[in-house]
C-alpha cells in the first residue's frame, strides 16, 4: 500500500516537474523571441565587421545591412578581372554616396565616390568590387565637390548637427618605400577647413592646378566670393553682394555662374563672372522661379521658370530664346563639351509649389534623360531608367566628366551615385 | 520688364517753325514717346509722335536713325527698330513738314540699360536648401539693385554716380535712398500681406534712368520633420509626411524650421514643445529640435506626434504641426506617387 502511494505521489511529482519545465520552456522561448526581435531592430547580433573584404568590409557590411536591390547594370558580372566599359547606366555604389568623380580610360572608366556615412573614399570600375582609397573618418558627409581624382571639397555637419563645414582636401597616398607592400596601403585625406561662415563652394573644372571659389556670409548677411588654391593660399576677392542666397557653378576655366536661389513665383537673376578680370555680366534677370544651366562655351544656357504651378524650360543662345518641348528644372540639366545639353525630365510634376517642395524633399520625380541641341533646341530621349532598367531615379546635382563622355549624378531618393554614358 | 530707357529728348525747331508757332503755353510742338518705357538691349522698341500744333495727317514725316533716313516723305506716325547692346546709343530723329511749309524736328537718344532688382529675406533655411529664404512676418528683406549704365565709349557709370530711390508700395523711403545706395533693408510684409518694392536709378547727369519693381509676398514659417539617420545624418531629402510610416525601429527625427527670423537654428530663443501620444516629452535641452521615437514593445504601432515651435521673441512665429506615425514595414503605404520610400528606412 505504502509502495503504491509512494509510486503515485512520485509519478505526480514527476508530471508536475515536467509540466513546470514545459511551461517554463515555452514562456522563455516566447520571451527570447521578443528579445531577439527587439535586438535585431536595434542592430544587435549583426555580424562583426571583419575589415578584410576586398573593398573594405565597412562598405560590405553597410550594403548587406541597408540594401537588398540588385544592380541595375545586370549586364555586368561582378568581380571580373577584365576591364569592361561602363554600361549605359551605371550605379556606382549601392550605399548612399556624397559625390562621384569619373576618370575615363581607354576601354573602361574608374569611379571615385565618397561614402556618405564615413567620408571614406572608394574606387571602383564596372564589374569590379570597390576598393577603399582613404580611411579618414568624416561622418555624415552631405555633399562633395570634386576637382580631380585626388582633390575635393567635402561638406559635413558641424558640432550642432545643423550647420555645415567645408573641408578642402587632397588624397594623400603613402610614400612607397623599397621592399614595403605600400601599394595596398590606404591613403588619408589631408587638407584645410574653409572659413566656418562659408555657404557655398565651386571648383574650377579646367584649371591645371586646383582652384576654389567659395562664398562667405558676413555678419551683416552680405556675402563675398573668394578664389584660392586648394590649400586656401592666394585668396582673392572676386565678388560681393548684399545677398547671400547664391548658387555657384564654375562652368569653364574663366567663367563662373552665380544664380539666386529660387522659389516659385519669386523673381530671380543670374550672372556670369569672368575671371581673372572680375567682369560681371548679366546672364538673365528678373525671371520667376529661375534656375540656370550654362554651357562651357558661355554662348548658350538653359533656364527654367516656375510660376503658378507651371514649370518651363528655355534655351537661350546668341540667336534665340525659346521655350523647349520638355518640362524640367534647369537644376536637372548639364552641358556637354560642345553644343549639346542633357536634361533629366520628370515623367510628371506634382501639383504643388515647385521647385520649393522638391528642394525640401517633399516630392520626388521619376526622370528620363533627354539630349538638347544647343543651336536649334530640338530634343530627343536618350534613356529611360524606368523603362530600360526598371529603376526610378530623381536626378540631382548632374555633372559632366571632363572628357564629356559621362554624366555623373545622384538619385535624390536613395542617395546613390550614378553614371550615364552618352 | 527689364531695362530702362534712355531718355533724352531734344526738341529742336527751325526758325520758321519757331516763328510760326511762338504761342505761349501750348507745350512742345512734337511729343515723342518710346514703348516699352524700359528698353532692353537688343529688343524691339516703338517710337511714336504726336502733336497738338501740327496737323500730322497732312504732314510729311521723315524718320532718321543715327542720321540715316529710314522713311522719307511718308505719313508714318511711329517707327519700330531694334536696339543695340548695352553701351550703344541710337538717336532717332523725326522731321515733320506741314502743308504750309513749317518744319519741326525732334530727337530721342535711346540707350539700353539693365536693372535687376534682387531680394531675399534674412530668414533661416537649412544649409543645403536650394530655395530662396522667404520673408516671414517680423523678418527683414534685403534688396539689391544691379544697374548697368554704360556710356557709348564703353565706360560704365560709377556706382557712386547713380542716385537710387527706393519705394515701398509707391512711397519713397528716404532713409535708404540716395547716391550710391544700391542696397537697402526693409521690414517684411505683414502677415498675409504683400509689398511692392520699387527702385529708380538715375545717373547724376540724368542721361541714364532705369526703374523696376518686384512683388514680395509674406510667407508663414513652417517646420519640416526630417529623419536623423544614425549612419547618414539628417536626411534632408526625406521629410516625414504628416501621415508617415517610419519603419520597425527606433528613429530620431529633427524639426527643421524654414523662414524663421532667427537665422541661427541653435539660438535659445527657439522653443520646441514635443508631445508623443499626447504626453509632453522631456527634451534634451542641448538639442531640443531632436527627438528619438522608440518602438513601443508590443504596444501601439501608431502614435501621434505634436510639435509646437515658437520663437520666444516674436509672437508671430509659432507653428503647430502634427504627424500620425506608424511603425510598420515601409514597403507598403505611400499613396503619394511623388514620394518614394528609401530602401533603408
Amino acid at each position: 500500500m505504502n509502495t503504491k502511494i509512494f509510486f503515485v505521489v512520485g509519478l505526480m511529482v514527476l508530471v508536475l516537474i515536467a509540466a513546470a519545465f514545459g511551461g517554463w520552456y515555452f514562456y522563455i522561448s516566447k520571451k527570447q523571441s521578443e528579445v531577439t526581435n527587439e535586438s535585431t531592430f536595434r542592430g544587435l547580433g549583426a555580424s562583426i565587421p571583419s575589415f578584410d573584404g576586398i573593398g573594405g568590409s565597412l562598405r560590405g557590411n553597410m550594403e548587406e545591412t541597408f540594401t537588398e536591390g540588385e544592380l541595375v547594370t545586370k549586364d555586368i558580372a561582378t568581380s571580373t578581372t577584365e576591364s569592361l566599359p561602363p554600361p549605359k547606366l551605371w550605379r556606382v555604389s549601392k550605399v548612399p554616396t556624397a559625390g562621384v568623380y569619373v576618370v575615363a580610360q581607354k576601354k573602361t572608366a574608374t569611379a571615385f565616390f565618397v561614402d556618405r556615412a564615413t567620408g571614406n573614399i572608394f574606387r571602383t570600375s564596372p564589374g569590379k568590387e570597390p576598393v577603399r582609397v582613404t580611411n579618414t573618418l568624416i561622418p555624415y558627409v552631405q555633399d562633395v565637390e570634386w576637382f580631380d581624382e585626388k582633390t575635393l571639397v567635402l561638406r559635413h555637419p558641424d558640432e550642432s548637427g545643423l550647420g555645415l563645414l567645408y573641408f578642402a582636401a587632397v588624397i594623400s597616398y603613402p610614400t612607397t618605400t623599397p621592399g614595403s607592400a605600400s601599394s595596398s596601403s590606404v591613403a588619408t585625406l589631408q587638407g584645410s577647413y574653409l572659413p566656418k561662415e562659408t555657404i557655398s563652394v565651386a571648383t574650377n573644372p579646367a584649371k591645371k592646378s586646383p582652384q576654389l571659389l567659395y562664398l562667405v556670409r558676413e555678419k551683416s548677411g552680405s556675402s563675398i566670393g573668394v578664389t584660392s588654391d586648394i590649400k586656401l593660399k592666394n585668396p582673392q576677392r572676386v565678388w560681393a553682394s548684399s545677398l547671400s542666397g547664391w548658387v555657384l557653378s564654375w562652368v569653364s576655366e574663366k567663367q563662373v555662374v552665380f544664380r539666386q536661389k529660387s522659389a516659385e513665383g519669386i523673381s530671380g537673376s543670374s550672372y556670369s563672372l569672368s575671371l581673372p578680370e572680375k567682369v560681371l555680366s548679366s546672364l538673365i534677370g528678373n525671371k520667376d522661379g529661375l534656375s540656370v544651366s550654362a554651357s562651357q562655351s558661355g554662348d548658350s544656357f538653359l533656364y527654367s521658370t516656375a510660376i503658378n504651378g507651371k514649370v518651363q524650360l528655355y534655351l537661350k543662345n546668341t540667336t534665340s530664346d525659346h521655350v523647349l518641348d520638355i518640362t524640367t528644372f534647369a537644376d536637372k540639366c548639364v552641358w556637354g563639351n560642345g553644343d549639346t545639353a542633357y536634361c533629366a525630365v520628370p515623367d510628371a510634376l506634382p501639383e504643388t509649389s515647385l521647385p520649393d517642395a522638391w528642394y525640401r524633399g517633399e516630392v520626388h520625380t521619376n526622370d528620363r534623360w533627354f539630349s538638347i541641341n544647343g543651336r536649334d533646341g530640338s530634343v530627343s530621349e536618350i534613356v529611360s531608367p524606368e523603362s530600360d532598367f526598371g529603376t526610378s531615379i530623381d536626378v540631382v546635382r548632374p555633372k559632366m566628366d571632363p572628357t564629356g563622355q559621362y554624366i555623373i549624378f545622384t538619385d535624390a531618393v536613395q542617395g546613390t551615385g550614378w553614371v550615364l554614358t552618352i | 520688364m527689364r531695362f530702362l530707357l534712355l531718355l533724352t529728348l531734344f526738341f529742336v525747331t527751325t526758325s520758321s517753325y519757331a516763328h510760326a508757332l511762338a504761342l505761349p503755353n501750348l507745350g512742345e510742338p512734337i511729343i515723342l514717346s518710346v514703348k516699352p518705357a524700359i528698353v532692353e538691349p537688343e529688343s524691339d522698341v516703338t517710337v511714336s509722335i504726336d502733336s497738338f500744333l501740327l496737323d500730322l495727317n497732312k504732314s510729311q514725316i521723315n524718320w532718321f536713325i543715327d542720321g540715316k533716313s529710314v522713311f522719307k516723305n511718308r505719313n508714318l506716325r511711329s517707327l519700330q527698330f531694334h536696339t543695340g547692346v548695352i553701351g550703344s546709343e541710337s538717336v532717332v530723329s523725326v522731321i515733320i513738314q506741314d502743308p504750309s511749309g513749317v518744319e519741326a524736328t525732334a530727337d530721342v537718344a535711346i540707350r539700353p540699360v539693365e536693372l535687376d532688382l534682387l531680394w531675399e529675406a534674412r530668414s533661416y533655411t537649412p544649409p543645403l536648401y536650394m530655395g530662396r529664404a522667404l520673408p516671414a512676418p517680423g523678418s527683414q528683406v534685403v534688396a539689391e539693385a544691379r544697374v548697368r549704365f554704360v556710356r557709348p565709349n564703353g565706360i560704365p557709370v560709377a556706382e557712386k554716380d547713380i542716385v537710387y530711390t527706393w519705394l515701398v508700395n509707391g512711397k519713397g523711403v528716404s532713409s535708404v535712398s540716395g547716391r550710391g545706395r544700391s542696397s537697402a533693408t526693409f521690414p517684411a510684409p505683414l502677415l498675409f500681406g504683400e509689398d511692392i518694392l520699387s527702385v529708380e536709378a538715375v545717373s547724376l547727369d540724368e542721361k541714364f534712368r532705369a526703374e523696376r519693381q518686384v512683388r514680395i509676398p509674406s510667407t508663414e514659417p513652417l517646420v519640416v520633420l526630417y529623419r536623423a539617420d544614425p549612419l547618414l545624418g539628417i536626411q534632408y531629402q526625406h521629410p516625414i509626411p504628416s501621415r508617415g510610416v517610419i519603419g520597425l525601429s527606433d528613429v530620431t527625427v529633427v524639426a527643421t524650421p524654414f523662414f524663421t527670423t532667427t537665422v541661427d537654428p541653435t539660438n535659445t530663443t527657439l522653443s520646441y514643445e514635443w508631445r508623443v501620444g499626447g504626453e509632453l516629452v522631456d527634451l534634451d535641452k542641448s538639442h531640443p529640435s531632436f527627438l528619438t521615437l522608440v518602438v513601443p514593445p508590443g504596444g501601439e504601432l501608431t502614435t501621434k506626434l505634436d510639435l509646437v515651435f515658437r520663437n520666444t521673441v516674436s509672437f508671430l512665429e509659432e507653428v503647430s504641426q502634427s504627424w500620425d506615425l506608424s511603425f510598420q514595414d515601409t514597403g507598403s503605404s505611400d499613396s503619394n506617387p511623388f514620394f518614394r520610400s528609401v530602401d533603408s528606412l
